[in-house]
């Protein structure tokens, strides 16, 4: 299960009374996804993802604001292992490579247009590719990263290094 | 506790002190414990500015170098060579320090066995060094608070017996719950307090009722409770 940053709306027009069946199973099933949700994390994951959730409030609101966009962030907390991680922020490895697109957003009017399509961004535990013995201080970075459909995408590891460089480059080469 | 101090002032022997001195009237207190190839050592800031000012914290020492563990992490606090060097304690900001002899024959190595021990048994100590979990302590603070109901009582969480083990696995509210859902009638305590350790237990002292919860709090607590209320 994934995480989505977004909020459940309901349109003011339309007053929310539990007398409408339509408004109780909307209400069930929003708050069965909640308690699915919860039940998912361990503490240690709940925190995590609190922490994230913080972290990355100032750096989406940028990137939204320079690139003109609407941005949800995705990640899997139900992958995330305290022990890989102790010591260290893991939102540290995804907010540089969201503020490197927001840069770009913000320095070339052209990028900003290209970047425009951007819907969603992902820190993501698995499916991490892995170290090769003759990478560059970035070929971890960037084997790891993608910009497909819309999505920019990192699968994040503390061994790796220059993100923000990194995505900046591997949203470049997708746009060119 | 006093058996429990005593036992800690028995496992530290002190090898040798240093003081040193910061620009601004900081002081760094160093004292190496036997056996001095373990390289453990007592540590102590003061007039910092720190949060921590006064906290006899232990650590590793080697080569001018002590750290010690904060928020469950390694933190390197001191860096000297040659009885110069910076101190770095969180929360504030580093700082240049020099050994200062007068100062070092001032202090008494005992004293400061005795203040970490001290330290040591309150807690005080281990919430240097746990990982900090705002969000989690959050939110069952909240959730204890809406559970618990009974007028001119209050109840909380002693943070410091729950290791980060505890924290990352286990949901310290529902440990904690049967307590925070006991009658009021039973209580009989003004403030109500829930920690964690190895046995389930309930303690008296003054007017306050501490209740040890386990990791098996949330299915085993509620009837513990119901015999000894």
């Amino acid at each position: 299960m994934h995480y989505r940053r977004g909020r459940f709306v309901l349109p003011l027009e339309t007053p929310f009374t539990l007398e409408s069946p339509l408004n109780r199973l909307a209400l069930a099933a929003l708050f069965a996804s909640t308690l699915a949700f919860a039940a998912d994390l361990k503490p240690a994951q709940e925190e995590a993802k609190a922490k994230f959730d913080e972290a990355m409030e100032e750096p989406l609101k940028a990137l939204n604001e320079k690139c003109g966009t609407k941005v949800t962030v995705k990640s899997d907390y139900e992958n995330y292992k305290e022990a890989d991680w102790a010591g260290r922020s893991y939102y540290s490895w995804c907010e540089p490579a969201m503020s490197a697109i927001t840069q770009m957003c913000a320095d070339r009017p052209a990028y900003k247009k290209a970047l425009s399509k951007l819907s969603g961004f992902s820190c993501l535990f698995t499916g991490v590719k892995p170290k090769d013995k003759k990478d560059g201080s970035s070929d971890f970075t960037l084997r790891n990263m993608s910009y497909e459909k819309g999505t920019f995408t990192f699968r994040i590891h503390p061994d790796q290094a220059n993100v923000a460089e990194s995505a900046k480059a591997t949203v470049e080469k997708a746009l060119n | 506790m006093l058996p429990m101090l005593l036992l800690t002032l028995a496992a530290l022997e002190p090898a040798s002190l240093k003081v040193f001195k910061g620009t601004e009237g900081q002081r760094v207190d160093v004292l190496a414990v036997k056996p001095v190839a373990e390289g453990r050592a007592l540590i102590r800031v003061r007039a910092s500015g720190s949060p921590f000012d006064g906290l006899v914290l232990e650590g590793k020492s080697k080569d001018g170098r002590v750290a010690v563990t904060y928020r469950g992490s390694e933190w390197t606090v001191l860096n000297t060579t040659d009885g110069r060097g910076r101190a770095f304690f969180p929360e504030v900001k580093e700082f240049t320090v020099k050994f200062d002899e007068e100062a070092t024959g001032q202090v008494d190595p005992a004293a400061l066995i005795a203040d970490h021990a001290k330290q040591k048994a309150s807690g005080e100590l281990a919430m240097f060094a746990k990982k900090a979990y705002p969000h989690l302590t959050r939110k069952y603070e909240a959730k204890a608070s809406a559970a618990f109901t009974c007028p001119g009582s209050t109840f909380r969480f002693d943070w410091a017996s729950f290791t980060d083990d505890d924290m990352d696995n286990l949901d310290a509210y529902a440990l904690c719950e049967p307590l925070a859902k006991a009658k009021c009638a039973r209580l009989k305590a003004s403030k109500v307090v829930c920690r964690m350790g190895p046995a389930f237990a309930v303690t008296r002292a003054d007017d306050t009722l501490t209740f040890t919860t386990t990791a098996k709090g949330a299915a085993d607590g509620a009837s513990f409770l119901a015999g000894k209320l």
